[in-house]
């Protein structure tokens, strides 16, 4: 329908740029145009071209064909409009037979005037080619399709976390807080600290593990991944709200950033001065304002009303640690600059309006990020994996029924080079009505994908 | 161009184009409808739209309806499964009965029928759009003769026009004469839509010379060669429980989707049918469970398939849809007003005689007739029609029947109307205003509130609302110039 829209506007412009080459007195519509130039003359000859090159390149056979349709249907609806605005002053014989040349318009106007009509021509003509409208194209079946490799039962109930350092070592969280290390090869579980206190959100990163405890008193820890030993602690307590709950976390060399899923909000936290700092509270883009759905259906509560999956639960940082790509479980994804959050000068309305929609999602059951700034995301409402690249051209990499139940996805290869790996963790009893993995019968799998 | 030359060419166009344009408009408006065949299904039956959020397919649905199928073959009647997609969301099955395709719909999670009864639907205008509803051949004779006759008057006006083709090419002056106007409309549609009408002209006139080149000389079949159609197969039909579930995961496998594909007997067996929405051309791939791979085939098998993709647009999305159905209703304009002008032409003729003779006097009101029952007399039909599913039918007669034939009586009505009255037009105009604009009142009344495909409905009942405010608009021009 945009591919639509941006072609009738280029006819348009086409048509007028053709009227306006017109003698005026043959010209019956109000055209008010600078004369024509040998700029619009070569404009009125490429901009079709161009058209039909972007509506092919974007659609396909559907694009050549709504490039041909839309055509004569905003021609005729042109002649239509811009008939009707003009009086009703037939011209008199007199002024036909003077054939008067086209008027005079000083050239200092024209100059100008001729400038704003390229800039809007142009603008127009590479509206279809820029990222924004590409990103609105629809989810499209890759070339090559990941597969599914290997599926491991695991021992213990996990919560919808996991993480892997830069070696693609997996850690996972259980639904007691604790972090065991993940076997890919087998799946087994082992816990890496058992002293450690409760953890509700969980991040690998090449400097180790950073965890976000809330009990006894809010935490950011910076863990070693081998021995669980933790190497630094910095209390951010304050800045945290009655509901609160750190759902997701990222940290650059000197920032840790952090997702308030309970009362939404970022929170910023300098590791050097351990300064923490509660930014964009309420925003519209940290709430989730539609029903999750899973395997087609909406997720509901035991009363039968539409689940949301919870406000902002998802944030990845990119590989130049620039941006910030975050949503809620219902999507769509969005993206803010690192030092927006982190610029003092900047107050919430400067910051609000650098949140930038950078995609629609269907609902998701996991999100990572690899090293190509590829977003990987795991569509539990029609099952697929699907990637959102740097280029911004969505591909869906695979379709399995078992991926209605993900809860989770990490890498497990890729960031240094080798053949990507994903892990994607499921629980069964999520599509049967289970919120709780311990209390359901139905282990938790790990699927081990092997992407293209 | 000698003067000699533009009267033989004019001659050519009045008098080919008028008559033709009489099946010309028909089938450019049912073809537009016919761009929108399943969302017409589902429009005069409401309750086949379903609640949101749409329910999709289930195995034990597919399975239930399996049975059904299963049922209706063993009962004899030569019936097939198309399955649900997101253009039409339910099971239908389907069978043909020499015009249109008809039979329950089936919900897509419990195979159950849904409650509603059969009504002519979208296939309805497939068939006026392809056979004007005639026997075979002569549907086919008249559709070939009326795109050869499309294919000549776009030709001579192209050649009448030509020397002002691309200055005019937007020249529209609505405050101009009458009949200026009328010839500024018929020019501005024609001259911007050439290479469509062209392209889609010539694709059906082809479509259908090749229908009548079939008939004339079946194909060879060698000897048994199992026809799709054949009525029944000489052995009962088995289908084990388990079949169309498998035949449907791996045709999903295979193509990617099945939705709009369609389970049909064919010999002993039961195939599965890719959907027609696959491939530019028509493909027809099929698999059964003892040929469950498919071999390798060119995208274009034949020049036939081409046609058909080229001209049937199933494998288009939505947005090239509507701008095919735009193009179809305006060549309704186009030919409409070319009917007009000729009208226009003839009495203008006629007024500058000093006597008229009876037969001209009646030839001016066979025209007049012809032309006020093809421009407003199909519409009215046609809302008619659309009307005809959501109210209650006359007990003694079968739903079907009463509705096709309220569809034909009413256009009969309204050529016999326009043959007896002078204002004929004017009234039809007012009861076509007034179906028009009550069309969506209409519908809100007679369906579930909660659908859960909201945009079909309120697009019918808004092109319905433009029929009705465009013959508003006409009834009250005369009134605003004496105002003004």
């Amino acid at each position: 329908m945009i591919l639509s829209l941006i072609l009738m506007s280029l006819w348009a412009v086409i048509w007028l740029l053709y009227l306006n080459q017109l003698p005026s007195y043959r010209r019956q519509n109000p055209c008010h145009l600078p004369p024509a130039g040998t700029l619009q003359k070569y404009l009125r000859l490429l901009l079709p071209v161009c058209g039909l090159t972007m509506a092919f390149l974007l659609n396909g056979l559907d694009g050549l064909f709504l490039w041909a349709f839309t055509a004569p249907f905003t021609g005729f609806l042109l002649a239509m409009l811009l008939s009707y605005l003009q009086p009703p002053s037939p011209p008199g014989r007199t002024e036909l037979a003077k054939r008067p040349k086209s008027p005079q318009i000083p050239a200092m106007h024209i100059r100008l005037s001729s400038l704003l009509t390229s800039a809007f021509i142009v603008s127009a003509a590479f509206l279809g080619l820029s990222p924004a409208a590409r990103a609105d194209r629809p989810w499209q079946d890759a070339h090559t399709q990941a597969q599914i490799t290997a599926e491991h039962e695991l021992s213990q109930p996990l919560a919808a976390s996991l993480s892997s350092l830069p070696d693609g070592s997996p850690f996972a969280l259980s639904v007691t807080g604790k972090i065991y290390r993940l076997d890919p090869v087998d799946g087994h579980l082992t816990i890496l600290m058992d002293e450690l206190p409760p953890i509700t959100a969980l991040t690998a990163t090449a400097q180790g593990l950073w965890a976000v405890t809330q009990a006894p008193q809010p935490a950011l820890l910076n863990i070693a991944p081998d021995t669980g030993v933790i190497l630094n602690h910095i209390g951010f307590g304050s800045t945290l709200a009655v509901g609160s709950h750190i759902s997701a976390l990222q940290v650059t060399d000197n920032k840790a950033f952090l997702v308030d899923d309970g009362v939404p909000a970022f929170v910023v936290i300098d590791l050097q001065s351990g300064h923490a700092e509660r930014l964009l509270e309420g925003a519209p883009s940290l709430s989730s304002h539609a029903p999750l759905m899973r395997h087609g259906q909406p997720v509901t509560t035991a009363q039968g009303q539409s689940r949301t999956g919870g406000n902002v639960h998802f944030l990845l940082l990119d590989r130049s640690k620039n941006w910030l790509f975050y949503q809620t479980p219902t999507g769509p994804l969005y993206r803010i600059g690192t030092t927006i959050l982190t610029d003092s000068s900047l107050g919430p309305a400067e910051r609000i309006e650098a949140m930038t929609n950078w995609r629609r999602t269907p609902s998701l059951g996991g999100m990572t990020i690899n090293r190509d700034d590829t977003i990987y995301m795991v569509d539990i409402d029609h099952g697929d994996l699907l990637a959102f690249g740097a280029d911004r051209l969505p591909w869906r990499l695979l379709h399995d029924d078992r991926l209605y139940d993900a809860q989770a996805i990490s890498l497990l290869k890729g960031r240094t080079g080798e053949q990507g790996q994903l892990a994607v963790l499921t629980n069964p009893a999520a599509s049967a009505g289970g919120t709780n993995p311990a209390s359901t019968p139905n282990p938790q799998h790990l699927l081990e994908i092997t992407l293209p | 161009m000698s003067p000699r030359l533009r009267s033989i060419l004019r001659l050519f166009h009045r008098w080919i184009g008028f008559p033709a344009g009489v099946f010309l408009f028909i089938l450019c408006f049912t073809g537009s409808l016919a761009c929108f065949s399943p969302e017409i299904q589902d429009w005069m039956q409401p309750h086949t739209a379903l609640h949101a959020p749409l329910p999709s397919m289930t195995s034990s649905g597919l399975t239930k309806a399996g049975q059904k199928l299963k049922e209706q073959l063993d009962a004899g009647t030569f019936a097939f499964l198309k399955l649900p997609s997101p253009r039409d969301p339910v099971f239908r099955l389907w069978h043909y009965d020499g015009h249109i395709f008809l039979g329950p719909a089936l919900a897509p999670d419990t195979g159950q029928p849904l409650p509603e009864h059969d009504v002519p639907g979208g296939t309805f205008f497939v068939t006026l759009h392809s056979s004007l509803y005639l026997p075979t051949p002569w549907g086919q004779i008249v559709t070939v003769l009326a795109g050869i006759s499309l294919l000549v008057t776009l030709l001579t006006g192209l050649w009448l026009q030509l020397r002002r083709f691309l200055p005019d090419l937007l020249l529209f002056r609505p405050h101009a004469a009458r009949q200026r106007r009328w010839l500024d409309l018929h020019l501005l549609g024609g001259t911007l839509s050439l290479p469509i009408l062209f392209v889609i002209g010539l694709s059906g006139t082809v479509l259908q010379a090749q229908k009548l080149i079939h008939l004339a000389s079946p194909p060879h079949h060698s000897s048994g060669h199992a026809s799709r159609h054949q009525t029944r197969s000489s052995t009962p039909l088995s289908i084990p429980a388990d079949t169309l579930t498998t035949l449907a995961n791996t045709g999903q496998k295979t193509w990617g989707t099945i939705a709009d594909g369609f389970f049909m007997q064919t010999g002993n067996y039961v195939s599965l049918y890719a959907p027609d929405n696959l491939h530019f051309c028509l493909q027809r791939q099929a698999l059964t469970t003892s040929h469950a791979t498919m071999p390798l085939r060119s995208l274009c098998p034949t020049l036939h398939s081409v046609f058909l993709g080229l001209h049937n647009l199933r494998w288009a999305g939505l947005a090239t849809r509507w701008f095919y159905c735009f193009s179809g209703l305006l060549s309704c304009i186009i030919i409409g007003s070319g009917m007009v002008l000729f009208l226009q032409s003839e009495r203008n003729n006629i007024t500058h005689l000093s006597t008229i003779s009876m037969v001209r006097r009646i030839l001016q009101q066979s025209y007049t007739a012809f032309t006020t029952a093809t421009i407003l007399g199909l519409p009215l039909a046609t809302l008619a029609l659309f009307w005809s599913t959501r109210l209650p039918t006359p007990p003694t007669l079968p739903a079907l029947l009463w509705e096709e034939g309220l569809f034909f009586g009413l256009w009969g009505l309204s050529l016999l109307h326009a043959c007896l009255f002078q204002r004929a037009a004017i009234q039809q105009l007012i009861l076509l205003a007034t179906l028009g604009v009550s069309t969506t009142g209409l519908d809100l009344l007679t369906r579930p509130l909660h659908t859960g495909r909201p945009f079909l409905f309120s697009a019918v009942d808004t092109l319905a609302t433009c029929i009705g405010v465009a013959c508003l608009s006409v009834l009250l021009r005369p009134l605003k110039k004496r105002s003004a």
